[in-house]
């Protein structure tokens, strides 16, 4: 050491250098060790009910638990909906190697075709792995105990209990009741509750439209889970509020009856109301599918077939569904006439089978001779056209709008059905508007019997027959809700006038001259009134006139004309009025006017003897 | 060797030392224990069992003369600089890196050794170094190749990690050769100068690590996903922590790679402040141990070794702890002894042979070639 020291060097030995530095380097290292154990101090001493919090959040989960859906009723408390207990097999994507193989394996006892299983693998790719997906819902007993025993070929199965929307009648009421499915994938972004396997979403009818009432409170649960959100142990429970139960103002009876009387035909729509309260009896559209095909997933062959039926099954014509009225839009032009005092109520005018407006002949339907001298209660007994040109001319276009518009035409009714159409009412500025044309005499004559451009849903035919059939005068709505009864509005349309149509109406039935004379309900009790109307869906050009119009039945079903019904019974105290749309079904007097006349003799008998029931009860 | 000599060597092994090592070990195998959920399988047992392959490695390392290894520094710094090179062009990939070769038994990470070897390279680079030489600048020339060699192979991998620590364990040895302060200052200008310039050359997940590291918070489900877990379970163990087997974020699987870079977290949900500050402490008795040990070397080269290599040691310790609880980026450097893994244990255990081999010949001197005097 001392030698070294001595060495002629301009710098400290080595040796003191060295220990200097080594002292140096163990010093910072004591001081960065130090600082460890002050930021270890830190997390866990002065944070550490901070991170405490943090990893309990981690730790415990919030598991929801789903409200058992609200029930579906009639008015005399028969289920529509239900929910069912249903076992299903599910799926976490995260605790199977190979979903895949999985799917594919299980459909070797299950019958899942490939399209199937595409369908399954698309729709869990989009969910967080740790979720449970549903592979199969509904199965039966036998299938649960068969799986059970066999669930280790099915890695990251289960079965699961759960509840299951199910249509006793999901015929009858599919249109009415709609269905539920499982959320869309659009929908799931929204809402990360629509992620859970359970959930169903109301996509039509009643069910969407009071969705957030019937599914009720979500409940929950917290659990202890693991990352993997495996559940260790349950903490604490709250459990699930049911939704609310709806009744309606449908008469499962009558439902189920129009239903079965409409299928008949290939296509229509029928609307029974309840003339004073506007309560909804019946409401149906034909053909018409099982809403329970949708609850669980609906098959790609199910869904192929719904959607490729000719006749439409899937959209709600009673709502949905326009259509030209017809003569049946010929009480509306004469309460305007009448209304509008430029053409008294005893205006009679003579058919000759045709007037002329300007250089276009229109012709009536009776066109050989003509009807000769006629009143507005035989006019609308025998639905005689040239009565109705001449007036609607009189009076113009706008004020036949005016009064379309007091009864119900151009306007949704308010019903509690979602998406419904307002239909057109054509008018002079309508016309300049949409067409850039100007509205000539011709229209107004078109106008005058319903047709041109005019569309009404079914719903609106019967809700203009509700209004005339009210013997009160109001502007009555149509609701499903047995609760929501409110004071309608006058029409302010006189008394006197509204009893020439109605008379009109009974005439039209009742006397041996009425269009609809053979389909009178022959119970005096129940005796009903009605207009009977046919309508083009072609215009029938002067060269076919000349040839001969080729019968309906000779044409393509999309050709022919519609047949459509409305009336009210019993005639003189009425009560329930109904619209029957036969989409295509040829002339109303033959095919409308039967089912129009089943329809209201059944809403009578089952409407009395229910009320003969309830007097029962009460005495 | 006669067996007497192997004895006599066995004797003088410093205990407290070895039994420190062993200490930290066991500690380790418990916490494996712990993170497999209370079950010696599939880590504990398989992470003794290369402990004894390393202990017997270490203790033959140990037995044999210290100038034997002096003599074979570049021997053996070249042996693993080409094994980098053997990964560079067919290593296995794992974690998006390659840096494994397969032996079969266990997977050789050449960058594991490599930390060893280029502390003995160096060592007996200036071993041969006179005071007069160790002022002049040329002689840096090859220490600075010796440690950019490694450093660019294992940044090529790309493990940012090893780079800083091969390069800041180089920079202790030539630290403790003697160079001027003048030149460690300018140096350190020059890299704190050039780090915008190594940012702009990070790999895009390096990038990342270094974002989030500042900010966890920003991105809790990400990559930041780690460094929050890690925080929560440490802060939530308190100061007695949960207990053993008690611990929630890792027993619920919350706590990534709880078995290997952060076993620390795991340790101290469970032990708390008070169990994480004892292992610390007991990191820092090894360290000072093996700065003691150092000391009563008489060698130049053992001594340069030790300090090299407890340095080495120190920066392993202090990143991984330090990245556990968010003082640094996470970076993927395991915690020596605890971590579950061969390679680093093995190394480690070597390197620990060397310094022990130094240690049983403490008493050797053996010849500078510019130095008469001896």
């Amino acid at each position: 050491m001392v030698k070294r020291k001595k060495r002629e060097t301009p710098f400290v030995s080595e040796e003191q250098c060295f220990s200097r530095r080594a002292l140096m380097l163990g010093g910072i290292q004591g001081l960065l060790g130090l600082s460890l154990v002050g930021r270890l101090a830190y997390l866990g001493s002065y944070k550490g009910s901070t991170y405490k919090a943090l990893s309990d959040e981690n730790r415990i989960k919030v598991q929801f638990l789903l409200p058992k859906r609200g029930l579906i009723k009639d008015r005399s408390g028969r289920i529509l909906a239900d929910n069912q207990q249903a076992y299903r097999l599910m799926i976490v994507p995260d605790q199977t190697k190979n979903v895949r193989a999985t799917l594919e394996k299980f459909s070797t006892y299950y019958s899942l075709d490939q399209e199937d299983i595409e369908d399954l693998i698309e729709s869990i790719r989009y969910k967080p792995k740790f979720l449970a997906s549903t592979i199969v819902d509904g199965l039966s007993w036998k299938e649960v105990c068969y799986l059970e025993a066999s669930m280790r070929d099915f890695p990251g199965c289960f079965i699961e209990r759960g509840w299951s929307r199910f249509y006793p009648y999901g015929l009858a009421t599919a249109h009415l009741i709609g269905y539920v499915q499982t959320p869309s994938r659009d929908d799931q972004n929204k809402n990360s509750l629509y992620r859970l396997a359970d959930f169903r979403l109301g996509k039509s009818g009643i069910e969407k439209n009071f969705d957030k009432p019937l599914r009720g409170r979500v409940g929950y649960r917290r659990i202890e889970v693991n990352s993997r959100t495996r559940t260790v142990q349950e903490l604490v429970r709250q459990e699930s509020q049911p939704g609310f139960n709806t009744t309606l103002t449908i008469d499962l009876e009558l439902q189920n009856y129009v239903q079965e009387r409409m299928a008949q035909e290939n296509s229509g729509s029928c609307a029974v109301l309840d003339v004073k309260s506007g309560e909804v009896l019946a409401l149906t559209s034909s053909p018409s599918f099982d809403a329970n095909l949708f609850t669980n997933g609906i098959r790609s062959k199910d869904w192929k077939e719904l959607a490729s039926n000719p006749y439409g099954c899937l959209h709600n014509k009673s709502i949905h569904g326009l259509y030209p009225p017809g003569s049946l839009f010929k009480m509306v032009v004469a309460l305007a006439a009448f209304e509008s005092g430029i053409v008294s109520s005893t205006h009679s005018s003579v058919c000759r089978g045709y007037i002329d407006v300007g250089s276009h002949r229109f012709h009536c339907w009776h066109k050989h001779g003509g009807h000769g001298r006629l009143s507005i209660v035989n006019a609308l007994a025998q639905s005689c056209d040239v009565y109705f040109y001449e007036i609607a001319q009189l009076i113009g276009a706008e004020r036949i709008k005016g009064m379309a518009l007091k009864l119900g035409f151009g306007i949704e009714s308010g019903i509690e059905l979602p998406h419904e159409k307002s239909g057109l009412i054509p008018s002079p500025s309508w016309k300049k508007r949409v067409r850039g044309k100007n509205w000539m005499r011709g229209d107004t004559v078109n106008l005058s019997i319903g047709q041109g451009a005019l569309l009404a849903t079914p719903l609106q035919l019967a809700v203009m027959t509700a209004r005339l059939a009210n013997l009160e005068g109001k502007a009555v709505s149509p609701t499903l809700l047995r609760s929501a009864v409110a004071p309608f509005e006058d029409l302010n349309i006189k008394k006197l006038h509204l009893d020439l149509i109605r008379k009109g109406l009974d005439q039209t039935v009742n006397s041996p001259h009425g269009l609809a004379y053979r389909n009178r309900i022959i119970e005096p009790d129940f005796a009903m009134a009605g207009k009977t109307a046919t309508c083009q869906v072609r215009r029938i050009s002067m060269a076919e006139r000349k040839k001969g119009i080729i019968h309906n039945n000779q044409r393509p079903w999309g050709h022919r004309d519609h047949a459509l019904f409305s009336g009210f019974a019993p005639a003189h105290d009425p009560k329930y009025a109904l619209a029957v749309v036969v989409e295509h079904g040829g002339a109303g007097g033959r095919v409308a006017a039967p089912l129009g006349h089943d329809i209201l003799l059944k809403t009578q008998q089952i409407m009395s003897t229910k009320k003969s029931v309830i007097r029962e009860n009460l005495t | 060797m006669r067996f007497a000599t192997i004895i006599e060597k066995v004797r003088v092994i410093e205990s407290h030392l070895l039994l420190s090592i062993i200490v930290v070990v066991f500690v380790g195998l418990a916490a494996l224990y712990s993170a497999a959920g209370g079950t010696i399988s599939p880590w504990a047992s398989k992470q003794f069992m290369r402990f004894m392959v390393g202990l017997s490695l270490m203790i033959v390392i140990a037995l044999v003369d210290i100038r034997f290894w002096r003599t074979y520094s570049y021997g053996l710094y070249f042996a693993s600089l080409l094994l980098l090179v053997f990964v560079e062009i067919k290593g296995h990939i794992g974690m998006g890196a390659q840096r494994w070769i397969d032996l079969g038994v266990f997977h050789l990470q050449p960058s594991e050794l490599m930390k060893v070897t280029l502390i003995m390279a160096l060592a007996h680079y200036f071993h041969d170094k006179s005071p007069l030489e160790i002022s002049r600048l040329k002689t840096y020339f090859w220490p600075l190749v010796l440690v950019a060699l490694p450093c660019v192979l294992v940044l090529r991998q790309p493990d940012l990690g090893t780079m800083l620590i091969l390069a800041a364990t180089g920079a202790v040895v030539i630290f403790m050769a003697g160079i001027q302060m003048w030149k460690v200052v300018t140096v350190l200008g020059l890299v704190g100068a050039s780090l915008p310039a190594l940012w702009f050359n990070m790999h895009a997940y390096q990038k990342k690590r270094v974002m989030t590291f500042l900010n966890p918070e920003n991105d809790p489900l990400g990559s930041g996903y780690h460094i929050m877990q890690s925080k929560i379970s440490i802060g939530s163990g308190g100061f007695w922590g949960k207990g053993f087997l008690q611990g929630t974020q890792s027993q619920l699987q919350f706590l990534p790679e709880k078995q290997t870079d952060f076993i620390f977290a795991h340790f101290s949900e469970e032990f708390g402040v008070f169990g994480g500050s004892l292992l610390i402490l007991l990191y820092g008795l090894i360290i000072a141990t093996a700065l003691k040990v150092t000391f009563e070397c008489r060698s130049y080269y053992a001594r340069l070794y030790g300090i090299g290599f407890t340095a080495l040691f120190f920066f392993y310790v202090f990143i991984n702890i330090g990245m556990v609880m968010g003082l640094l980026p996470v970076v993927g450097v395991p915690l020596p002894f605890m971590s579950y893994g061969g390679t680093s244990m093995i190394s480690l255990l070597m390197g620990f042979g060397i310094l022990f081999s130094a240690s049983v010949h403490r008493h050797l001197r053996f010849g500078r070639s510019y130095n008469q005097n001896y």
